[in-house]
């Protein structure tokens, strides 16, 4: 049986402590968050195999933890993967902002040396997306371009990620190289329906976990939509959490021609986060098959087999689609 | 108001000549019969200076005359006009030409814009 631990109760950790407290091989679920009064109500929430931790970034790692899951704002879970590290405990972070990553990335080297494994991106993009991107590379002799693209955000923090993430350099994989180039304006990017034809900016994001994937291809890129600026009212009157998307185009030849192949998948953000948190952790702490043991800091492209990933993750409610269509000039 | 009257119908009138030569074709008869619609109106201008001669039609008639010698130098211009607009259209043909040849012989390419989205399901995850 496997003890896992959620640091973070906000949007995405809620419903990841949810998936993680629904699986059957996860006997007990601690949780941890600087809002107490938060954490008592999800505690009180998950039912008696749930129990709150007095536990904050920084501090030594619980002795009875199989696998951690983080989903803290941009950065704060460096400090809790390196206790991790140090502790010999698998971690998935839900982390999707480019320095952080870039910090988490770092330890990669620490965590080859003490055969841990660390996903990071357990998201919607990333996370979702780079695993549906791989299931589509796996279609093609060769992959000439891969875009991904996403709205939505699962909370606050998540909100200020995709702002900073738009306002800044963009860093972007071209021919086989970094470019860097100032943030160019939106494109109307078509999401399934609900969501529909949304403006998305190129940002860099995660643009470092498909390299590490999908280094041979030429061209790879990230894209995110603007939240609008009335999100955290409405949040904090009750609603049940924003919609969000994420479209993935992958180009590329098969049979000696040019094809293309797009996967979207439309859920409340915060939900397919969590659930896809919830799984990765799941996987790292042995409570699903097959367990994940890849020592060193991986994204999902890079860490999970994508179909049994999917499958779980389709079981769980969270569906991607593929788009069947004609080319009309 | 006069200036840009004059300065249009200069205009209007080589059109004419480029397109009589051009559509219907283009040898002596032709561009002659195109011409002499425009000596009409200008058949009774008369030079009142060397300077004046070197000037251009839309010129003398700003001067408010017309001298035929400038008139006389159109067909050389009109030719050369007609040439290189013939050229241009030989040219957007070929253009033309090989794009459609490129656009039905190509292998791929184009992405899907029209059909929806289908629920990935078991044979999917196979």
């Amino acid at each position: 049986m496997t003890t896992a631990l959620v640091v973070g109760l906000g949007a995405v950790g809620t419903r990841a402590a949810r998936q993680l407290i629904d699986t059957p091989a996860v006997d007990r679920l601690l949780l941890a968050d600087r809002d107490d009064t938060q954490l008592a109500e999800v505690a009180e929430a998950l039912g008696p195999d749930a129990t709150a931790i007095d536990f904050a970034p920084g501090d030594p790692i619980p002795s009875d933890v199989d696998v951690i899951a983080t989903a803290l704002p941009g950065g704060v879970d460096h400090t809790v993967v390196s206790a991790a590290i140090a502790a010999g405990v698998p971690v998935a972070s839900s982390d999707d902002e480019h320095d952080a990553i870039e910090q988490l990335r770092a330890l990669s080297p620490n965590a080859r040396g003490a055969d841990v494994t660390i996903a990071v991106g357990c998201g919607l993009a990333p996370g979702l997306a780079d695993v549906l991107a791989s299931h589509a590379a796996t279609m093609f002799e060769k992959v000439d371009e891969i875009r991904v693209a996403r709205t939505g955000w699962g909370g606050p923090a998540c909100v200020d990620t995709v702002r900073h993430e738009r306002r800044v350099l963009v860093h972007t994989w071209h021919d086989g190289s970094w470019r860097e180039e100032h943030p160019h304006g939106d494109n109307l990017v078509w999401f399934p329906e609900p969501i529909g034809g949304r403006d998305c900016r190129t940002v860099t994001g995660s643009t470092a976990l498909l390299v590490d994937a999908f280094g041979a291809v030429p061209r790879l890129s990230l894209q995110v939509g603007e939240p609008p600026k009335r999100a955290r009212f409405r949040r904090r009157f009750g609603d049940e959490g924003e919609w969000g998307a994420a479209r993935v185009d992958v180009w590329g030849r098969r049979d000696g021609t040019l094809d293309c192949v797009v996967y979207g998948v439309v859920e409340r953000t915060a939900v397919a986060a969590g659930t896809v948190l919830a799984v990765t952790a799941a996987r790292l702490g042995g409570a699903l098959e097959p367990r994940l043991n890849q020592p060193g800091v991986h994204g999902l492209a890079s860490l999970v087999t994508p179909v049994p990933f999917l499958a779980e993750l389709a079981q769980r409610g969270v569906r991607a689609a593929s788009f069947e269509g004609v080319a009309v000039a | 108001m006069v200036r840009g009257t004059a300065v249009l119908g200069t205009v209007v009138r080589r059109m004419v000549v480029v397109v009589g030569c051009v559509v219907v074709r283009d040898d002596a008869e032709v561009r002659d019969a195109a011409f002499g619609l425009l000596l009409v109106p200008l058949h009774a201008a008369t030079p009142k200076s060397e300077m004046e001669m070197t000037r251009r039609p839309h010129d003398a008639i700003r001067a408010g005359y017309m001298y035929r010698h400038a008139l006389l130098e159109w067909p050389l211009d009109t030719l050369r006009l007609v040439k290189a607009f013939r050229r241009l259209l030989v040219v957007l043909g070929v253009a033309g030409l090989v794009g459609a040849i490129a656009k039905l012989r190509g292998k791929g390419g184009v992405p899907p814009t029209s059909g929806g989205w289908r629920e990935l399901e078991g044979p999917d995850f196979r």
